[in-house]
């Protein structure tokens, strides 16, 4: 295995409707690719603390589905879902996303997922694109509303990161 | 919500470094342009364009005094895109930090060839 190098990620937003993440995993792509498909997988790692997953269905090809529910330690519920685009297993997929509550389920995201290989490290690349500006907005209104209270913690600590 | 306008100047003044690192520093209190030039490899002119696109976005605003232009950062319109941007990331770090221990596990569980 590769001495353990630490990954960051990084978020940028590459134009006013795409948010990209990029972040390197010592594994090879084939691992990294079955580990963001498989629910007996996504399980291990979606939740990441902040929820418990309590439904896992993921199919990325034409035609297929998904969906996530999950439960926040004080008993918020929140699910998302969408339908396949492409799956080319192990280079990357497309499917759509959507916060499920009434003001944005109709307004899903693309989300383009990349996977590069090289010495053994695993590049990621994910990009969500809104349909339109407004889409986007409504979906930080939204994601304000129903998320973490949007306290100047947060702000203090993007902040603090530079 | 802001004005959709508006929320773009945001997104497009955050996904600079330089702007955020400026930012930072006008957290910590108002400064003139020549005060925010230091810290980085970059002129005051560079950094009078950077301004620009803060102002803009309404992220900060600037003193009339022709030499000194004190900058002194907004926080509205800030808190609202750049709190949701900060929890977004927040997650999927985290999401992230678990992917990687998963994948530590399947190696070890199965050494791959």
């Amino acid at each position: 295995m590769n001495a353990a190098a630490k990954h960051e990620m990084i978020l940028t937003t590459p134009s006013d409707r795409e948010i990209t993440l990029t972040r390197a995993f010592n594994a090879p792509r084939e691992l990294v690719f079955k580990a963001l498909t498989t629910p007996s997988l996504i399980r291990r790692w979606w939740g990441a603390g902040h929820a418990e997953m309590t439904a896992c269905d993921f199919d990325a090809r034409a035609g297929g589905t998904w969906r996530f529910e999950a439960k926040t330690p004080d008993g918020y519920e929140l699910a998302f879902f969408g339908e396949g685009r492409e799956a080319d297993p192990p280079a990357g997929m497309v499917y759509t996303e959507a916060f499920d509550v009434p003001e944005v389920r109709d307004r899903p995201s693309i989300v383009t997922v990349r996977l590069r290989e090289e010495n053994g490290i695993t590049t990621l690349t994910t990009t969500s694109r809104f349909a339109s500006v407004e889409d986007r907005d409504m979906v930080i209104a939204t994601g304000m509303e129903h998320g973490a209270a949007a306290s100047y913690d947060a702000l203090e600590a993007l902040l603090a990161e530079q | 919500m802001d004005s959709p306008d508006q929320l773009d100047a945001v997104f497009a003044a955050l996904a600079d470094p330089t702007r955020r690192a400026i930012l930072a520093r006008l957290r910590e209190g108002d400064a003139t342009v020549k005060e925010l030039a230091e810290p980085f490899a970059i002129s005051a002119p560079a950094v009078t364009k950077h301004l620009k696109v803060l102002r803009r976005a309404g992220l900060i605003t600037q003193g009339r005094e022709a030499q000194w232009r004190p900058c002194r950062i907004e926080a509205g319109p800030l808190k609202e895109a750049a709190a949701w941007i900060d929890q977004y990331r927040q997650l999927w770090s985290d999401r992230f930090g678990r992917l990687d221990g998963l994948l530590q596990e399947l190696q070890q569980e199965k050494p791959s060839t």
